[in-house]
């Protein structure tokens, strides 16, 4: 099956990721990478590493995203069938590994 | 107590203002591609980018709500160590107002409060004046001398106070704000690519973000073990001067003091005063810890019902270590029809005044 995406979409989708990564990562200049806090110093960096690590990750998810897009785009993918094969398979990764992960967050 | 609540304040809102609101901007972006998929990507795989898309909205907006504790959690801090520095100056402002002397932050030790010899039987009213002038000047100082030991039990309690405040509410704060499974998922990704591959971006090649999350950690590890480290420059980077250790590191000094050392002087020397009054042979004992029998005997004996307890009996103290080895010995060899009813007479006093002084001097002792 042949892949029904316009050029128009394909752009737009990959340009909202890399919109979602580039916001992500464009913070890195402002990020404040000393702390005077006192005897709580290392306790507040290492809080704040912590979730900008994450941020971090999910900034390359999306870029990672936008170009499996316009990788779609340029026939990386061939076929329909090959395309939805890549997709479920990081959707299989991120579902396996974060449901205890989501639960305890929401909590 | 070291830091800054502005520089603390400042991560916070850098967390919230910027971070926060960036993280759940993206969410807002992919919402965005997923509508657009759905409505113009057909076919299985317009399905399975949906489903991933999902998939990145609910663990994106998971993480707004990780960075919104964070900086809920750092702002807690500020706010605990914005209340330690205000108690720690109030402590220095009590110290300034008790005639402390306060360098910087620092909180000088007082020094020793010594006892004016009294005047001979035969004095002249100019040295009996003179003696009770001097005796005011010793109140004034032994004042000090428990004001001081005071304030550094209030300074030990918020220190530790401010401590335990962080083991219970920041020690464990990055461990459940950790996302392995979005570590994971990123790294899963980044292999699906490069076997696709697919040439990464500019941005996605440096992870900038990640670089500085790394060498923040570093930081982090650094700081920790500096707090745990013996070695005196590297501790006093990863903890304020005047930590509980050190604290108790003075009271270390202060038990020495009491054993003839100064740097705790009066409230050291309370100990030997105390030691001379439980002794066997009471009377010769305080004859050396004082300069002399009569001197002694005065402070103690003749201080007003007013003046504290402790007062009377640091006191006592203003000792020369060589002078009361002397007199002590001399007192040991003398006549026991002489020595005795002296002793009996202290022995006396000292119980009677034993319990009125017991509640003042379990202020002290646990500095020993």
């Amino acid at each position: 099956m042949t892949i029904q995406l316009s050029e128009e979409t394909e752009a737009q989708l990959a340009q909202l990721h890399d919109d979602a990564a580039t916001g992500i990562t464009g913070l890195a200049s402002s990020m404040p990478t000393s702390v005077k806090g006192g005897y709580g110093t290392a306790d507040v960096l290492a809080i704040i590493a912590a979730v900008v690590a994450t941020a971090d990750d999910l900034a390359l998810i999306n870029e990672v995203a936008a170009a499996q897009v316009r990788a779609v785009g340029q026939e990386f993918g061939a076929t329909d069938g090959d395309v939805s094969s890549g997709f479920d398979a990081l959707f299989d990764g991120m579902s396996d590994g974060n449901v205890d992960g989501m639960e305890m967050a929401r909590r | 107590m070291k830091g800054s609540t502005a520089s603390v304040d400042s991560a916070a809102s850098w967390l919230r203002d910027s971070l926060k609101v960036r993280v759940d901007d993206a969410s807002e972006d992919v919402i965005a591609a997923k509508r657009m998929a759905e409505r113009h990507w057909e076919g299985r795989s317009g399905t399975a980018y949906v489903g991933y898309a999902k998939e990145i909205i609910t663990v994106t907006d998971a993480h707004v709500d990780r960075i919104e504790t964070a900086a809920g959690k750092v702002e807690a801090y500020s706010v605990r160590l914005r209340q330690a520095k205000e108690q720690m100056k109030a402590l220095r402002d009590e110290a300034r107002q008790g005639g402390l002397d306060v360098v910087d932050t620092v909180i000088q030790v007082p020094s020793a409060a010594l006892a004016p010899t009294p005047p001979a039987l035969d004095a002249t009213d100019r040295e009996t004046q003179r003696f009770a002038h001097d005796m005011g000047a010793f109140q004034a100082q032994v004042d000090k001398v428990e004001l001081y030991n005071r304030i550094l039990e209030d300074v030990e309690r918020e220190w530790s106070g401010f401590v335990a405040w962080i083991d219970s509410h920041l020690k464990s704060v990055p461990e459940t704000l950790e996302a392995p499974e979005v570590d994971a998922a990123a790294n899963l990704a980044l292999e699906t690519v490069g076997n696709l591959g697919i040439a990464l971006g500019l941005t996605l090649g440096e992870r900038h973000l990640e670089k500085k999350s790394d060498a923040m950690r570093a930081q982090v590890k650094e700081l920790q073990a500096a707090r745990r480290s013996g070695d005196p420059s590297r501790r006093a980077r990863g903890t304020a001067p005047d930590t509980p250790s050190r604290i108790r590191d003075l009271n270390k000094y202060a038990d020495w003091a009491g054993r003839g050392g100064k740097v705790l002087g009066p409230a050291g020397a309370t100990w030997d005063t105390y030691q001379a009054l439980e002794d066997e042979s009471p009377g010769g004992a305080l004859v050396g810890v004082g300069l002399g029998a009569v001197a002694t005997a005065v402070v103690i004996f003749t201080a007003p019902v007013s003046v504290p307890t402790i007062a009377v009996l640091v006191g006592s103290v203003f000792v020369g270590a060589g002078a009361s080895w002397l007199v002590t010995e001399s007192w040991e060899a003398a006549p026991d029809d002489l020595t005795e009813p002296v002793d009996d007479w202290v022995a006396g006093q000292w119980d009677d005044t034993k319990d009125v002084a017991s509640d003042g001097w379990n202020t002290v002792k646990g500095w020993f």
